[in-house]
């Protein structure tokens, strides 16, 4: 279930953005005499000097419906909303902000890789933004999902194509990337790649040189000390 | 930061995904003590009737701030379970929306110093000030530092009043401050009367007067009355002479003062004269000797010291200096073309006076500037589409940069009369305080003596005064701090009608000079211990 742009918005930015044509002026005065005769279809009366629409806005679900989908309870979800539309207050998040929040939380290395990993671990429609109903409920699958669901998400945020399975390739773009949140004072070179050898090792069982969803899954619940640490993100909220 | 920390969840839960990598197993997490189950709440902020509500969380983003810290935990009040501040409501929204938003805002219509006031109260550096806003501010805090500078020199000049013991410091202000005492002023007439008469006299010297004896031709005054004109002129250049070396004895710096630019016109006006007794009449240099009596004309330069017009002009002329040299520039870029194409356009014309291409510099200079004097005119029909066309643009090109050097002088002619306003208001508005001051001090002073009378008519046994109503305590240990001061100093506070001064205790004694008074920016509400004339600081009452 996802979360619908209020049909009536729908239908005024897309009018709107159908109006807009890119960096023409004349074309815009045309406009804006065009504009001021007709009030009912454009919200806002463009200045002659904006050079892009305004962004586009998302409204939530109501609570009740985001309460029952993701198993928060009404306050929680109140927190986190008034922090989500303090950052972004069109509605919905960008891998730009995404990458803002990470970077004040490791101010010492360089969060943007692994922001971006986890944006697009989170970002189901894969469309840039996530709107506040898809992020709630990723939060919710990662916060009080089952040990099989959090696996999972574990596991698309390796898999950087979404393919279902994880090659060498990817797994070392994502070391590399936790390894910059560290920051560069590292030798880390030849880390990420021993990491990603000792991984595979453990965890390509029929050495195919990928890793699948069941192999990962089957590791992780196996693992003694992957088992214990799991635990260590139970009680986050 | 706690702007992020409603964040801090979904980043610990997506930490999860470094477990499968881990090469060690991953601490414990944390366990709060107790779990705050409103981690947010609302605070109430009163700040003068006028209620602000807004999260904790909000507040705590800058907690090097007065809100943002425990520093607000001073102003809580407990009965009202709400932080009361005494200052402007007004002002504090644009405050508060610098926590909201992250961005301070300078709005346009509060004053630069109350504004920089409450940002100094709650901790708040002006330099977070966003960019939109920015600017204005600075521009601002610029013209109120140049006004209070301006103001503070006034005010230090009337300062030294009294402080200058020696003759030259005495004379050196009297050159610079002409209306200071009476000699300065007819020293000033005197020097300016001279210089007219110079100039005149240099100017009447070349008036023809009758004609020559024996030649064809008139002859000029200045030689006709040779004696007469030599006996003005070392009249006046005497007079200048020991203008200039008393300026030079009494300046305080001599190597600067040799250097500025009215020392520089003083000498190059006085110097023709005495070059002109040291050489004889002689044909050889006599030449040179025409020369240097032109810059006897230098002499009405001098008038600049007396003349605050002029001594604008000159400012705005050095501080435009830019723009003149655009215009120079771009007027010698034009004459040259314009004089090239005019010449080779005229050259084959028959006896044309497009000689050479500087000979065309005059036809150009003088059809740029619309002049036109008609003794050049080009014949051809090339030459007179380009002889159109110059005069064209000369036009434009001169309009370009007169109005910028306009403004510039406006700007600084209108700063200049606002200050001179200033200063000349600056007197009776001081006045006008002092004597609301003293009258609430010397109120002050006669209820505190009311009190005392009060206080030993009670410990002597006398009779109450029936109108005895109940004085305020912090009035009496106000009072009674004052008689502790005044027995600690052996001095005694007196009433009177000029800004006050403590005293020693000495029957009838004359009442004390009249101190220099503070600028108008001193605090009120301060008691300052007298201790004579020195620091002119007055006493006022709190209330």
């Amino acid at each position: 279930m996802g979360v619908n742009l209020s049909k009536a918005n729908e239908c005024r930015t897309t009018q709107f953005l159908q109006h807009m044509q890119p960096c023409n002026k004349t074309y815009r005065k045309c406009k804006n005499f065009n504009v001021q005769h007709d009030n009912s279809t454009i919200q806002e009366v463009e200045d002659e000097d904006d050079e892009c629409a305004p962004p586009p806005r998302h409204r939530p679900d109501r609570l009740d419906a985001i309460s029952r989908a993701t198993k928060f309870s009404r306050e929680e979800i109140r927190c986190v909303y008034r922090a989500f539309k303090q950052e972004c207050p069109s509605g919905a998040i960008t891998e730009a902000t995404f990458k803002n929040i990470y970077q004040k939380f490791f101010p010492l290395g360089d969060s943007s890789q692994y922001a971006h990993y986890v944006f697009s671990a989170l970002d189901k429609e894969q469309n840039g933004t996530i709107t506040f109903g898809n992020f709630m409920l990723g939060l919710s699958m990662v916060v009080k999902g089952s040990v099989q669901e959090r696996l999972r998400w574990a596991f698309t945020l390796y898999d950087v194509n979404h393919d279902g399975c994880i090659t060498r390739q990817e797994m070392l773009d994502v070391i590399s990337a936790i390894y910059n949140l560290m920051g560069t004072s590292h030798d880390s070179q030849q880390s990420p790649q021993l990491h990603v050898e000792k991984i595979f090792k453990k965890l390509d069982l029929n050495h195919d040189g990928v890793i699948t969803v069941d192999e990962f899954i089957n590791y992780c619940t196996t693992d003694e000390n992957i088992r214990k640490s799991l635990t260590v993100f139970d009680e986050v909220w | 930061m706690a702007s992020v920390a409603a964040w801090l969840p979904f980043a610990r839960a997506a930490a999860i995904g470094w477990v499968p990598i881990a090469t060690h197993p991953l601490p414990p997490a944390p366990i709060p003590k107790d779990r705050r189950k409103a981690d947010d709440e609302k605070l109430l902020i009163n700040v003068s009737g006028r209620r602000f509500e807004t999260w904790r969380n909000t507040l705590e983003k800058y907690p090097d701030t007065l809100l943002g810290s425990n520093e607000r935990e001073f102003f809580y009040d407990e009965e009202c379970k709400e932080y009361f501040f005494d200052r402007d409501p007004d002002i504090f929204r644009h405050i508060l929306n610098y926590y909201r938003t992250g961005k301070l805002h300078y709005p346009k219509h509060e004053c630069l110093t109350s504004y920089d006031e409450e940002l100094a109260f709650f901790g708040i550096l002006p330099d977070v000030i966003g960019d939109c806003c920015y600017e204005d501010y600075r521009d601002r805090k610029r013209e109120n530092a140049e006004r209070l500078m301006d103001d503070k020199l006034s005010e230090n000049g009337d300062q030294n009043l009294q402080q200058l013991t020696n003759i030259r410091q005495k004379m050196w202000r009297a050159f610079e401050n002409p209306h200071t005492s009476t000699a300065a002023l007819v020293f000033y007439y005197v020097t300016g009367f001279f210089i007219a008469v110079s100039v005149m006299a240099n100017v009447v010297e070349t008036v023809p007067c009758g004609l020559r004896p024996g030649r064809a031709g008139t002859l000029p005054c200045g030689e006709r009355y040779k004696i007469v004109f030599f006996c003005l002129d070392t009249a006046c250049v005497m007079i200048f002479t020991a203008e200039y070396l008393l300026r030079l004895f009494a300046a305080p710096d001599r190597c600067k003062f040799v250097r500025s630019v009215m020392s520089i016109i003083d000498v190059v006006a006085i110097l023709p004269y005495y070059i002109g007794l040291g050489i004889t009449d002689n044909d050889d240099v006599s030449g040179a000797f025409v020369t240097l009596r032109v810059f006897r004309v230098f002499r009405i330069f001098k008038f600049s010291r007396h003349s605050q017009g002029l001594r604008i002009l000159g400012y705005t002329l050095k501080s435009c200096a830019s723009e003149l040299g655009f215009l120079v520039f771009s007027l010698a870029m034009a004459i040259i073309i314009f004089a090239t194409v005019m010449f080779y356009a005229e050259k084959n014309v028959e006896g044309t006076n497009f000689t050479s291409i500087p000979a065309a510099f005059w036809y150009t200079i003088v059809t740029m500037t619309t002049l036109g004097y008609g003794d050049m005119v080009p014949e051809t029909i090339a030459g007179k589409i380009v002889g159109g066309v110059c005069s064209l643009s000369g036009v434009l090109v001169i309009a370009l940069p007169v109005p910028v050097i306009v403004s510039n002088f406006s700007r600084i002619y209108h700063q200049n009369q606002r200050a001179d306003k200033r200063k000349a208001q600056r007197k009776a508005r001081l006045a006008r305080i002092r004597i609301a001051k003293a009258s609430s001090g010397a109120a002050f002073v006669s209820k505190k003596k009311a009190a005392e009378a009060r206080i030993a008519a009670q410990e002597s046994g006398l009779e109450i005064d029936d109108n005895y109503h109940q004085e305020d305590i912090f009035e009496l240990q106000h009072h009674h701090l004052l008689r502790c001061l005044e027995k600690t100093t052996d001095r005694e506070f007196v009433e009177m009608e000029v800004p006050y001064n403590g005293q020693p205790k000495r029957p009838g004694s004359p009442s004390p000079l009249a101190s220099p008074t503070h600028s108008a920016a001193s605090h009120p509400g301060l008691l300052h211990a007298c201790c004579g004339r020195c620091c002119g600081q007055r006493y006022q009452p709190p209330f």
